[in-house]
């Protein structure tokens, strides 16, 4: 239904209103007195070290990597999460009721998926992906 | 009606705009952010047909996680701005044409091509039919997806690691 | 049968598969479990990664024989799918030796290797298998997405980096495309499922107007075309053949030597079923030439087959490394392996399925050839074979009988090959476009005589030109053993072919359509 999406819709509205809203108040109302110490990158107090648009180390790539396949792996998971009450139900539900006795195939195959996914969750840790020397 | 169309228009040029500037922009950080608002239409678009849960996934998988990456990515490289294309075998005359060429086809197929339609409500609760479908009919692409993510990751480690190594 | 159950039933025949999937899962885990510093390192785990494969390939052996689908209709057994399995466990056996014993894999990087080797091998079985739209998609990624981490395995090299990156690039491109023609199949049909796809294709009722009508062709024929292009990228024909030669030069040479057979005929084993599927209109294989959307299909691909083979041909008259030489004369052979499909009958899908297995010995031997050259000279070019006749006679005699049998003189398996290519398509010289027929012939006729030219470069440079310097050729025993029975089997099969006909005989029933 497309009324469902009225509250999100609202709530992008005012999370951009409010961002610009800021921003336009400080440009339009604020008063500008620059200095060259205004003008330093804040780095916590201290004077900054280096270029900050500097390449970043390749060993961010694997981490990413990995937070992606895990990602998918949410995705996956969650609508097996939300339906396990049906997979879970030798018969079908009757009013929220399983009259029918328990099945475990629902939560074999989901813990299939989730055993393969643990293989590669074991080869990145062993290989140091995870860990920072 | 005319809402709906309007957020539909709006949500289209978005992924247009934002498909165009991925191919076109000279800087391959605006790039990326053009991947964003192109992601970000196609979204709306998934609500617009009432399948919340792909619209989800959407956010959460491709902005969260591969928008991530490639940013990631752009951020390993050392040439941000200004990439030097060096094959121009291809130029833009012939670009133009196979755009042209290929463009006008599809459209003319989206417009002319009897679509199998159907009339049907939209599903109620899409993530339980998800779920379902997952488990049921679909249970042997659901598992073999997992291996699949799993040679990935480690495809991805090999070429990686390759380069930590080389580094230190 | 409800939807559970039936994929409970399907489980058991799923067991091949599922050997294999343990098999990976456990060579991920041996690879971080085995010490780096250990002497058996090597050793246990291509004996793990053999046995995985001993433990398919025993269980495919029990595989019943009716065709039956699997898993609500996302796969098939049958005993097509069967035949290609066997090829494709052989072609992943004879990987894992060549690999053991090769320099390009050192200790610590040979686990994942094979790991993902067998990944690939379970993305072919798929592959071959696969009687759905969704499937067959995720069973190609299954294979590209390993190969690209493998073409670039060699760390620290920039041509193993441009190998992997290409390849990523076209393969990227050429799935999506064949997605989105899988997206407007959908769309015409509503339906995934292969067996259903041709019968609804047939009965989608023509829409009033001229535009509906002209829109529907053209729809199809984009959709078809589309798909057509993750295919012919998996097998490396024409238009989608320019990753190739990279990829083949920068990856390391025992799995070049496994994808110039194994995906290739895993491409061939999915075009079968996919043409048969939906571009066939009833009756079984004869009736393909009545093509979808009014397109002589059968044509397309001739033409498709004539542009592989001569393109693939001249450019390797040019070549000086062995291994791009190979990559076009693979192009040119993938050329000669479509006549077959061309062909569209039963003995056309035969011939396809003996060449392939031809393919295999002869191409993986050409391979392990170049591979024992380079292992002792240090690279891979034509002048690295001067005056192997007299450094080592056997692997120059085994390297002759392969190009020999790469060109198909008899009395090599590889005539045997291309004669039943030529047998298929010439059976239509009488019928509706035999002139064509006669016409593809020819050409491919006279695209052997090219191909002859420069395996004989190479063979001139073993026999006659003089060696360059002193230097001890002495390929590994196993090396040895596999060249003399490579060889030896190339021999038998070139004069007692029977078997061959035989079995893939017993091989052509398939699940087409429902």
């Amino acid at each position: 239904m497309p009324s469902d999406y009225i509250a999100v819709t609202l709530v992008i509205l005012v999370g951009t209103v409010v961002a610009l809203q800021f921003w336009a108040l400080a440009k339009f109302v604020g008063e500008r007195r620059p200095s060259a110490a205004k003008d330093i990158a804040y780095e916590a107090g201290s004077d900054p070290v280096g270029d900050p648009r500097g390449r970043f180390p390749v060993r961010f790539y694997p981490l990413a990597i990995l937070f992606v396949v895990f990602d998918i792996e949410a995705a996956f998971l969650y609508p097996w999460a939300v339906d396990f009450r049906e997979l879970s139900c030798a018969g079908p539900l009757r009013a929220g009721i399983c009259a029918t006795g328990i099945s475990l195939l629902g939560f074999g195959a989901a813990l299939a998926f989730l055993v393969v996914l643990l293989v590669a969750l074991v080869y990145a840790w062993r290989k140091g992906v995870i860990g920072w020397e | 009606m005319n809402t709906q169309f309007a957020i539909f228009v709006f949500l289209a040029l978005a992924t247009l705009i934002g498909a165009a500037s991925v191919a076109l922009s000279r800087n391959i950080f605006w790039s990326a952010m053009g991947l964003l608002s192109c992601l970000v239409g196609v979204g709306g678009l998934y609500v617009m047909l009432s399948a919340d849960f792909v619209a989800i996934t959407q956010l959460l998988v491709y902005i969260g996680g591969v928008l991530v990456l490639i940013l990631f990515a752009i951020m390993l490289t050392s040439q941000i701005q200004e990439i030097s294309v060096s094959n121009r075998s291809v130029g833009l005359v012939g670009g133009y044409l196979i755009f042209f060429v290929v463009s006008t086809l599809l459209s003319f197929v989206a417009l002319w091509a009897p679509w199998r339609l159907t009339s049907k409500e939209p599903v109620a609760n899409t993530t339980v039919a998800l779920g379902d479908g997952l488990l049921g009919t679909w249970l042997l692409p659901f598992e073999i997806a997992s291996v699949l993510l799993v040679a990935t990751l480690v495809g991805a480690i090999v070429i990686a690691r390759k380069e930590v190594k080389s580094d230190s | 049968m409800t939807i559970t159950q039936f994929n409970i039933a399907s489980a058991s025949w799923f067991r091949p598969e599922l050997a294999l999937t343990a098999g990976i899962l456990l060579l991920f885990l041996l690879d971080v479990l085995v010490r780096k510093q250990s002497r058996y390192r090597v050793a246990v785990l291509t004996v793990a990664a053999l046995a995985c494969v001993g433990v398919a390939a025993a269980l495919l052996a029990f595989q019943p024989v009716e065709s039956r689908a699997m898993f609500n209709g996302m796969i098939a057994s049958d005993p097509f799918a069967t035949f290609w399995k066997w090829l494709f466990l052989g072609a992943a056996a004879l990987t894992v030796l060549i690999a053991a014993r090769s320099d390009e894999f050192p200790s610590p990087r040979i686990g994942v290797f094979y790991a993902l080797l067998l990944s690939v091998v379970l993305g072919m079985f798929l592959m071959a298998t696969s009687l759905d739209l969704l499937m067959l998609y995720l069973a190609i990624e299954m294979v590209s997405l390993p190969s690209y981490a493998i073409a670039g395995y060699k760390p620290g090299d920039r041509r193993a980096a441009e190998a992997s990156l290409k390849y990523v690039i076209y393969g990227g491109v050429a799935s999506g495309i064949m997605l989105f023609g899988l997206s407007y199949i959908y769309g015409l049909v509503g339906s995934t499922n292969l067996t259903a796809l041709g019968v609804r294709l047939e009965s989608l009722a023509a829409p009033a107007s001229a535009g509906g009508q002209l829109g529907l062709r053209v729809a199809l024929m984009v959709a078809v075309i589309f798909v057509l292009c993750g295919i012919g990228y998996k097998i490396a024909a024409v238009p989608w053949h320019m990753w190739c030669p990279d990829v083949y030069e920068g990856a390391p040479t025992p799995f070049v030597a496994f994808l110039s057979v194994g995906p290739k005929a895993a491409g061939f084993a999915l075009a079968v079923r996919v043409f048969y599927s939906f571009l066939a209109s009833g009756g079984g294989p004869e009736g393909f030439a009545r093509g979808l959307a009014d397109v002589p299909w059968p044509a397309v691909v001739g033409v498709l087959s004539a542009v592989t083979m001569t393109l693939g041909n001249l450019s390797a008259l040019h070549q000086n490394n062995l291994k791009r030489l190979l990559a076009y004369s693979s192009i040119s052979h993938a050329g000669y392996a479509l006549m077959g499909l061309a062909a569209a009958s039963q003995l056309g899908v035969q011939s396809v399925m003996i060449y392939m297995l031809v393919y295999l010995v002869m191409n993986l031997g050409a391979f392990l050839a170049v591979i024992a050259i380079a292992q002792a000279t240090g690279s891979e070019t034509i002048a690295d074979c001067n005056g192997l006749s007299r450094r080592h006679p056997l692997l120059a005699v085994t390297f002759a009988v392969f190009l020999f049998s790469l060109t198909g003189l008899p009395p090599l398996a590889g005539f045997v090959g291309k004669w039943y290519l030529f047998v298929a398509v010439l059976s239509h010289y009488a019928g509706d476009g035999g002139a064509w027929y006669v016409t593809l012939a020819v050409i491919a006729a006279l695209n052997t005589a090219i191909s002859l030219y420069y395996y004989v470069r190479i063979i001139r440079a073993m026999f006659i030109e003089a060696p360059a310097g002193e230097l001890v050729v002495r390929p590994r025993v196993s090396y040895q053993i596999m060249l003399g029975t490579f060889s030896a089997a190339l021999l038998l099969f070139g004069v007692w072919w029977n078997p061959l006909i035989e079995w893939t005989q017993a091989s052509l029933t398939f699940l087409t359509r429902g």
